[in-house]
């Protein structure tokens, strides 16, 4: 399948940064088509840069970037038909209603009025905004309008959606509708460039991800890739008797509260899991989720802001 | 205009869509315009009610303030692309005001103001303008050539604004 998006060498240098800071750094991806691909990383790792630069509003300092075999400089104009983008702290215009919202959207998009009230009407139910419908944007909550800004996007007939972290604010059950909504929108063939700082959500949405950190690409691959690449693939949980020394040989070792928590191969993890329990402490094993692999790739934990290029806002 | 880019980021929805620059603005400005109607009615009314417009005077009415609309939403757009934050426009908008509306005659006649300050005046389009707009009421009398003068310097700089809008404007940032 050809990709939908590829990003060669793509280097970023705001013209305001003092220090020459490169925000994005020689990454190249290459995003396949029909599926959403989860850009994860802390606050200045370059996410919001890279969206920005494929949803051709910021220019590439070097690189190249093609989207749908269009090139995002030369050929802007293809590629702003074919795509859609909720820019990151985005908010809906305050003096529409949320049906007016899209509705308009859809048809400054150049859609047909009957096409337009369609997918109005269907986004609205879809994404659980039909009792809101005639309500003023700035009578809703922050959730809310942002759950309108995505049902926008969702509604359009673009090909390559851009959701810079859509789910921001979002209470756990109206991120499961837009979840949802995206799912969809990949099984219409859509491709979806999804950046979070969910780790959760990357990982239940993702056909693919890549972690960028410091403006480069740390890890890249399918969720299952990046659990193999990882050094040590399994957690082990020890609650109980054994001490810190004991456990040290089997993996990397950190605290947590009623016991350790042990990072180790998938041979040390079977041995500690089955020493532990002869000895009678409470063990849980399984393999590490996407924010143990943050945690052991970049050393920080997603939540700790990085050193980012104070411009990518 | 600021305000709708950096803080409801419209213009980067718009960017990632089939819309253009023109009919972005084009739109921002007709939307103002609708905050300025309570306004321009009272205007008309006051207009009626004070003074006595030719037909002519009604036409040159109508251009003259498509003309100043056309300019000031170029200029603002323009301007709106190069502010990172809404508030870096609470700086620049009284200057722009100043020379737009205070420093023109829009108010008073030009011969009102200290004759050293004249020639400044001259410098912004709106003094063509409101020129245009005191004859069209019967606040002064232009020379045909006078009048010819304003019209030229008023689509002159509306032109030139438009072209600087659309050479200097950020739809993209670099």
């Amino acid at each position: 399948m050809e990709p939908a998006v590829v990003a060669r060498d793509l280097t970023k240098v705001y013209p305001t940064s003092t220090t020459g800071a490169r925000a994005l750094s020689g990454v190249s991806l290459s995003i396949p088509a029909g599926q959403v691909y989860g850009l994860i990383g802390r606050n200045g790792a370059g996410k919001t840069t890279f969206v920005r630069i494929g949803a051709t509003q910021l220019m590439p300092t070097s690189g190249s970037m093609t989207v749908l075999g269009d090139d995002v400089v030369k050929d802007a104009g293809r590629v702003r038909q074919r795509i859609a983008c909720v820019p990151q702290e985005s908010r809906p215009l305050y003096f529409l209603n949320v049906d007016q919202l899209i509705y308009l959207y859809l048809k400054l998009r150049g859609m047909d009025r009957a096409e337009a009230r369609r997918r109005t009407d269907a986004v609205l139910e879809e994404l659980g905004l039909s009792a809101v419908g005639k309500q003023l944007v700035n009578q809703l909550s922050g959730g809310m309008r942002r759950r309108a800004m995505v049902a926008m996007v969702l509604a359009s007939d673009a090909e390559v959606l851009y959701l810079d972290e859509p789910t921001t604010g979002l209470d756990p059950l109206a991120r499961r509708e837009v979840w949802g909504a995206i799912r969809r929108a990949s099984q219409e063939h859509r491709t979806v460039l999804l950046t979070t700082h969910y780790l959760d959500e990357a990982d239940a949405l993702s056909a693919r991800l890549a972690l960028l950190e410091g403006g480069q690409v740390r890890l890249e691959g399918t969720p299952h890739d990046l659990r193999a690449r990882v050094r040590h693939p399994y957690r082990v949980t020890v609650e109980g008797v054994l001490g810190l020394s004991e456990l040290q040989s089997y993996g990397e070792v950190s605290e947590v509260s009623g016991g350790h928590l042990v990072f180790a191969r998938e041979s040390s993890a079977r041995d500690l899991a089955i020493y532990a329990l002869g000895k009678g402490a409470r063990v849980s094993m399984g393999p590490v989720s996407l924010e143990d692999i943050f945690l052991q790739v970049v050393g920080r934990s997603i939540e700790e802001d990085g050193e980012g290029v104070a411009t990518e806002s | 205009m600021s305000h709708y880019r950096t803080d409801l980021k419209l213009q980067d929805l718009l960017v990632a869509s089939p819309v253009e620059a023109p009919v972005y603005v084009a739109g921002l400005a007709l939307s103002e315009l609708m905050y300025s109607l309570p306004a321009m009615g009272l205007f008309v009314v006051l207009l009626a009610l004070y003074t006595s417009v030719s037909l002519g005077g009604a036409l040159t009415i109508g251009l003259v303030l498509l003309l100043v609309w056309a300019f000031a939403s170029a200029l603002g757009f323009t301007l709106a692309t190069y502010f990172q934050d809404v508030r870096e426009t609470f700086a620049i908008s009284p200057l722009i005001s100043i020379g737009l509306t205070v420093l023109p005659p829009v108010y008073y006649p030009i011969t009102y103001l200290p004759g050293w300050i004249q020639p400044f005046a001259y410098l912004s389009p709106t003094t063509y303008a409101a020129d245009l707009l005191h004859s069209a009421v019967g606040l002064g009398n232009l020379s045909l050539t006078a009048a010819a003068t304003d019209w030229g310097v008023l689509i002159a700089f509306t032109i030139g604004l438009l072209l600087l809008a659309s050479i200097k404007a950020r739809w993209r940032e670099p």
